[in-house]
């Protein structure tokens, strides 16, 4: 079955679904289905070699039924089988209604509206395949590599009982991987695209090999302290996911789990050289949400260092009368974000940083004082001590503890004058969509404390 | 549905050397209500199965939601087809010695069902909840949260398994939240877990929790930050939990150590040759690999690869002496192991996962540990973590701390955070609690591995004390 076939069929079954569906509601009810599935290929290596391949299959459905001034949610998984999924369906339909029945009311409902639906499909002609197994294992013979391999297509879809409708469906890979020398330093390196490109691939693990010669110095013993350093885009995108995780959320705000509490309130800036937008021109994510509503092409979050809008959801704006919605999706977080670029050219990185930490990736990031916005993380894979703007070694792993407002105010140099586009590369539960593209930064000063 | 499987597997007449078929459904129900108002009321089935198949010495995968007979056969000709493309290129290699023969049964107890308790009783329950942890204007939001998932799992294979278990988690969590000026302090009952039936959603334990909570956090308003300096640390379990699980669970992982989760989960500071030699921890420190203790989150009778779960010591006297990891693990590590392969669902492989991962008791009473402590801090519920990929420099932050001043618990400090690095923290270990300060937690998010999954863990506790800890407080 092609890609055009295989995403066919699963447009049909999911239309046939809401129709049997929205023919069963009675008058009084609303309903909005979101749907998102995925067919993949996956493939975990180590040591260049294959382990647990697995094919995965699945879509999953999720029901927003209102009645009554009552919203219940149900999800399943969907067997492709019409008749069968719709005989679930109706079952937990009926379960919502004799729910709604005794329940009391659920504030705050988002209901449906009809205001425009899209559909966007961006599949090969000729899916990649199994034979990518071989394909990609071949260039990684002269190396320690360990990694994942995801390929397919990612669909997600959405309608309601009033007649929108939303589809977005996307076929692409990813190699994400990293490789170790005989002293087990690593590099972190990713090949994504639509359609595999051996000799691309082969360019991709070449380049990574290279930088892991760099890991070949001598090992440099750096003590806590405070140093100057550069953060790479991989790294600043790591500390963009932690904000995501709140800190742009206005019901966050409202309820006091904002970690971006003191920029929403104006009491602290980021430097006037950022400049954060919400940019679906990266076309890595669909436009639309789980309530079926349009994103604005662009939404600009900071602005020359200035908060110009949290992310407020059609449900929060419902709560909340002074705040007024901007079609964020439901958890208020980015989903394609785009971090401006400054003035540092990749060739003066290194006299610029002088001496300090050359950073190229974090780990494990999370807040040690919330509401100031103290994260603490690790370094990982290929850092540097940099003496004179010359590379002097790889570091061991140190732990930061610093606030965003250093990092991205106070102490910020200037950014890169290149931006690198990151894909998601999650896959909980099902393979992740969205990515972002951000630039690399100068950090005066990070404080560094393990 | 054992049945319908073995006839599935039957018909497939699969020219694979061994073919397993694990099927899973889950229902899982969740319940949120803030401010005294109903915020979520959602229900999740799930239902799917995953084909194995054994070829030239390496398992393949393939998932679907179709449980037909057809679908079935799909599943099987995908993951024959993997074999056929990653022949000559695995990992390691596989027999059927890695899948041994099970046959049995394993249901989690329970006393109690949704209907019995009744929906609308567990709504109130929620909302009174909230309603009792409305102790000032001050408080800004208030959560109630309650969530049941029933998951069964049946397992047939061509070398005669069979077997199914049913497991009901429950996970409560109530938090309130308090803004004065800048400041905002939060404070939760943690991960409130076990492995029961709704029984576990007690009225009186609830309102009795959601009072504390509304009381603490206000006291965390007015107190000063936790000090910065090194001093004696005493962590309840519901910090503790966690410390087990960033830092003696996940190093223990043979799957890491061996190198398969370096560019995710990450790696280990523990190598092969540290088992049966390595000093972990002081020689109190005695930690279980225990699938037997009732109630806890990950008690079962057979890992995802059907092997029979029974209680090891990962660590005794301070000694490291087994790791966490299944056959296929064991096999390429050649270190002994424990039964743990497991997977978050249907659609994924099971791999070498934390199950119950538990400290047992020693003989400490609190009031012992609390007065042999000239200058110490106790801490109290985790929330914050991170550590690094060799799981050996950690950072933790709590809700809640009290300073301890010449063997009394003194004045409540808040932000307190500790950081350490592994052995080092272990080896410091100076009073393990008694059973009467020991107490069952655990979390249902464990993430790991590539593609990602997420599992349910058990880590069971007494009161630990250590001597000489960084500690420190929030932003200046
Ligand atoms: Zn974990």
């Amino acid at each position: 079955m092609t890609s055009q076939e295989w995403v066919k069929n699963k447009k049909q079954a999911f239309a046939e679904l809401s129709e049997n569906l929205f023919s069963a509601l009675k008058s009084d009810e609303q309903v909005t289905l979101s749907v998102s599935g995925e067919d993949s290929l996956y493939c975990r290596f180590s040591q260049s070699k294959v382990r647990q391949p697995s094919r995965v299959d699945q879509v999953a459905l999720g029901m927003s039924f209102i009645v009554n001034n009552c919203e219940l949610k149900k999800s399943m998984v969907l067997s492709g089988d019409v008749d069968k999924d719709t005989r679930k369906l109706m079952s937990l339909v009926e379960s919502a209604r004799k729910e709604a029945a005794i329940l009391p009311e659920t504030p705050f409902i988002v209901e449906p509206k009809n205001l425009a639906s899209s559909d966007e499909d961006v599949l090969l002609a000729e899916s990649n395949g199994e034979r990518l197994l071989p394909e990609m294992v071949k260039p990684l013979q002269s190396v320690d590599a360990a990694g994942l391999l995801a390929d397919g297509i990612v669909f997600r879809g959405n309608q309601n009982s009033l007649g929108q409708k939303h589809w977005f469906s996307n076929e692409s890979f990813y190699v994400d991987y990293s490789l170790y020398s005989s002293k087990q330093k690593a590099v972190k390196a990713c090949y994504a695209d639509t359609k595999w490109d051996q000799a691309a691939f082969e360019a991709n693990v070449s380049d990574a090999t290279n930088q892991l010669s760099h890991m070949r110095l001598p090992t440099q013993e750096v003590k806590r302290g405070n140093y100057k350093t550069y953060l790479a885009p991989a790294a600043v995108n790591e500390l963009l996911g932690l904000l995501n995780w709140g800190g742009w959320s206005a019901q966050a705000f409202k309820t006091g789990r904002s970690s971006l509490k003191e920029l929403a309130e104006g009491n602290r800036k980021f430097s006037q050289k950022m400049n954060i937008t919400e940019d679906f021109s990266l076309g890595l994510s669909p436009k639309f949400n789980s309530f079926g509503e349009v994103a604005d092409d662009k939404l600009s979050v900071i602005d020359q260092g200035e908060l110009k809008t949290l992310l407020v959801s059609s449900k929060t704006a419902e709560e909340y009368s002074d705040l007024e919605g901007n079609r964020a999706s439901a958890g208020e977080g980015l989903r394609s974000a785009v971090m401006g670029t400054g003035s540092l050219d990749r060739a003066d990185i290194l006299s610029a940083l002088g001496t300090g930490l050359y950073v190229s990736n974090l780990h494990y990031l999370n807040y040690s004082d919330l509401p100031k916005a103290r994260v603490t993380g690790m370094t990982r894979f290929a850092c540097f001590w940099v003496e004179n703007g010359e590379i002097k070694g790889p570091i061991k792993d140190l732990r930061f503890d610093e606030t965003v407002y250093n990092i991205f105010g106070d102490k910020l140099v200037d950014l890169t004058s290149f931006a690198e586009t990151q894909p998601v590369i999650g896959t909980y539960e099902q393979r992740a969509i969205g990515g972002s593209r951000v630039p690399g930064i100068l950090v005066d000063e990070m404080a560094y404390t393990l | 549905m054992k049945t319908e499987l073995k006839e599935m597997l039957a018909s497939l007449n699969s020219p694979a050397e061994w073919v397993g078929l694990r099927h899973v459904a889950e229902d899982s129900r969740s319940f949120q209500v803030r401010d005294e108002r109903v915020e979520a009321v959602n229900q999740g089935i799930s239902e799917g199965v995953m084909v194995e198949v054994l070829v030239d010495g390496q398992f393949h995968y393939s998932a679907t939601a179709d449980v037909s007979k057809d679908g079935i056969a799909r599943a099987h000709n995908r993951a024959m087809a993997l074999a056929e493309f990653s022949k000559g290129w695995s990992l390691a290699k596989f027999s059927l010695d890695q899948r041994p023969k099970a046959v049995g049964s394993y249901a989690s107890k329970t006393s109690q069902t949704l209907d019995q308790l009744g929906m609308q009783e567990l709504i109130a329950l929620l909302v009174d909840s909230t309603k009792a942890m409305k102790t000032s204007d001050e408080i800004v939001s208030r959560v109630a949260y309650a969530q049941n998932a029933v998951t069964n799992m049946t397992y047939v294979s061509s070398n005669g398994s069979e077997f199914d278990q049913t497991f009901s988690h429950n996970f409560s969590h109530l938090s309130a939240t308090a803004q004065r000026g800048s400041d905002v302090q939060t404070r939760t009952n943690g991960m409130d877990v076990s492995q029961s039936g709704y029984e576990f959603f007690d009225r009186e334990h609830m309102t009795a929790e959601s009072v504390r909570i509304g009381e603490q956090v206000l006291e965390l308003l007015d107190a000063e930050n936790c000090p910065e300096d090194t001093r004696d640390l005493l962590l309840a379990p519901s910090q503790l939990y966690l410390q087990i699980h960033e830092s003696i669970g996940h190093p223990l992982e043979l799957d890491r150590i061996l190198g398969d989760e370096r560019n995710y989960a990450g790696w280990s500071f523990i190598g092969l040759e540290d088992f049966g030699k390595l000093q972990y921890g002081s020689d109190l420190l005695n930690v279980t690999f225990d699938p037997t203790v009732s109630g806890e989150l990950a008690s079962y009778m057979f890992d995802d690869t059907g092997v029979k779960a029974e209680k090891e010591y990962l660590i005794k006297d301070g000694k490291l002496l087994r790791g966490l990891g299944s056959l296929e693990s064991q096999s390429r590590a050649n270190v002994p192991g424990v039964a743990c392969a497991r997977s978050t669902s249907w659609n994924r492989p099971a791999l070498d996962r934390m199950a119950n991962i538990n400290i047992e008791a020693g003989t400490s009473s609190m009031s012992d540990m609390i007065s042999s402590v000239e200058k110490g801090v106790f801490m109290d519920t985790n929330k914050s973590w991170s550590i690094d990929d060799y799981r050996n420099k950690f950072q933790f932050g709590c809700e809640y701390a009290k300073l301890i001043e010449n063997g009394e618990i003194t004045k409540t400090v808040k932000n307190p955070n500790y950081r350490g690095v592994c052995t080092p923290f272990w080896s410091n270990l100076k009073m393990v609690g008694n059973g009467d300060n020991f107490e069952v937690w655990g979390s249902f998010f464990c993430g790991k591995a590539e593609p990602n999954q997420v599992i349910r863990v058990g880590h069971a506790t007494p009161h630990c004390l250590f001597s000489d800890i960084e500690v420190f407080g929030g932003a200046r």
